[in-house]
């Protein structure tokens, strides 16, 4: 069986393992990375703190967020939250939140390894990787979606100018997939020689 | 013209311009009107395919295509911007771009990059009409997580085949 073959084969056994496990563990993997998201979007968020948890809808396990007001809050349609008021304010499919996880997963895994050592190495560049490609995405995603309630008027510009200034849409459009994959090739050149000896072990 | 790849995938240079591109890309996307892709890239590039291809495949069900709408009684599947896999696509070509392996491979291996992504997101949009009429409870884990993950796997092994002789040139050009 050729080298391409074997990787091709490899990528699909990994995505489906991951999807599996994606699949039966969203809700409790997601409640891991809760206290992690919280804390990436209260970095960059000074209106509110974030509140994160897995919840339960007809759809499966969701992530939701809920705001609390740092500061009096005043919503487009009038109402007024108060200081420590809270309201829900963002929701997204627990399932979707994984989906630049998987892609990470399997980027870094199905790439040929040279030996053993290689593979340890790359799992452990892997663990901040992993960490990157989760604030990355989900809390961006959280926080956009805030936005999108807190000030609707910065999504009435023109689609340039939103794609610019809301770096969740950026993510939403592809970059969900792109930070993933990135991160994998980071984690491939960092936890091994090097691509000569992957395309070496490719056509061997 | 020259068909030995200079960037090797995963080295320094092919990461940055890899992003490079895929920004640039993304950006020249943002550019463009709804209105233009709504009426007239997703009204004859996407609906008026799936509809013959639902037609052809449910010859009793009423399909029609309005804007950027497949309508049939019980199903409303809207495109909108996103759904036309320019992700995948910018992906595909920002990658293919960075290995930059000469015009003549290059731009073949653009062309294939984007017959692929069409073709799959042809059958992506023709699958989530027929979940969302008669399995809907299958269409949120099918369109946020399946479908996506799946379209950038297939994407990065068509990749993955592509740079393959890119490879081999250049391990050959450095042994020589």
């Amino acid at each position: 069986m050729n080298r391409p073959l074997q990787l091709s084969l490899r990528g699909l056994g990994l995505w489906c393992l991951l999807s599996i496990v994606a699949f039966l563990w969203a809700r409790p993997i997601e409640a891991l990375l809760t206290p992690f998201i919280e804390g990436v979007v209260d970095l960059f968020e000074s209106d509110y703190a974030a509140q994160v948890a897995v919840v339960d809808s007809k759809d499966g396990p969701e992530i939701e967020m809920t705001c609390v007001a740092n500061r009096p809050l005043r919503l487009p349609n009038g109402t007024l939250v108060p200081f420590l008021g809270s309201f829900r304010c963002a929701r997204t499919d627990a399932v979707h939140a994984l989906a630049p996880l998987v892609v990470f997963g399997v980027g870094l895994l199905a790439w040929p390894l040279a030996s053993r050592r290689e593979l340890v190495r790359r799992l452990l560049w892997g663990v901040p990787l992993f960490a990157l490609v989760v604030a990355l995405t989900t809390p961006l995603l959280l926080s956009g979606l805030a936005n999108t309630v807190l000030r609707p008027d910065t999504f009435r510009s023109d689609a340039q100018l939103t794609a610019l200034l809301q770096p969740f849409v950026f993510m939403e459009m592809g970059g969900l997939f792109l930070v993933p994959l990135l991160a994998a090739c980071l984690g491939i050149r960092l936890g091994g020689p090097g691509y000569s000896s992957a395309a070496a072990t490719l056509r061997r | 013209m020259s068909s030995t790849a200079r960037a090797a995938p995963l080295s320094a240079s092919f990461i940055a311009l890899f992003t490079g591109i895929y920004t640039v890309l993304y950006l020249g996307y943002s550019m463009i009107p709804d209105e233009f892709l709504r009426d007239d890239v997703y009204y004859y590039g996407i609906v008026c395919p799936s509809r013959l291809l639902i037609h052809w495949l449910a010859p009793a069900l009423e399909v029609v295509g309005v804007q950027n709408r497949i309508l049939s009684p019980g199903v409303q599947l809207s495109i909108v911007r996103g759904c036309d896999g320019s992700g995948v696509a910018f992906l595909l070509i920002g990658a293919i771009c960075a290995v930059r392996a000469g015009l003549r491979r290059t731009a073949l291996g653009i062309v294939g990059a984007l017959f692929l992504v069409y073709v799959l997101n042809q059958l992506r949009i023709v699958t989530l009409f027929f979940i969302d009429g008669w399995r809907p409870s299958w269409f949120t884990p099918l369109h946020v997580y399946f479908i996506p993950t799946l379209m950038i796997l297939l994407g990065t092994l068509y990749f993955a085949l592509w740079s393959a002789p890119a490879a081999d040139s250049r391990e050959s050009t450095a042994a020589a």
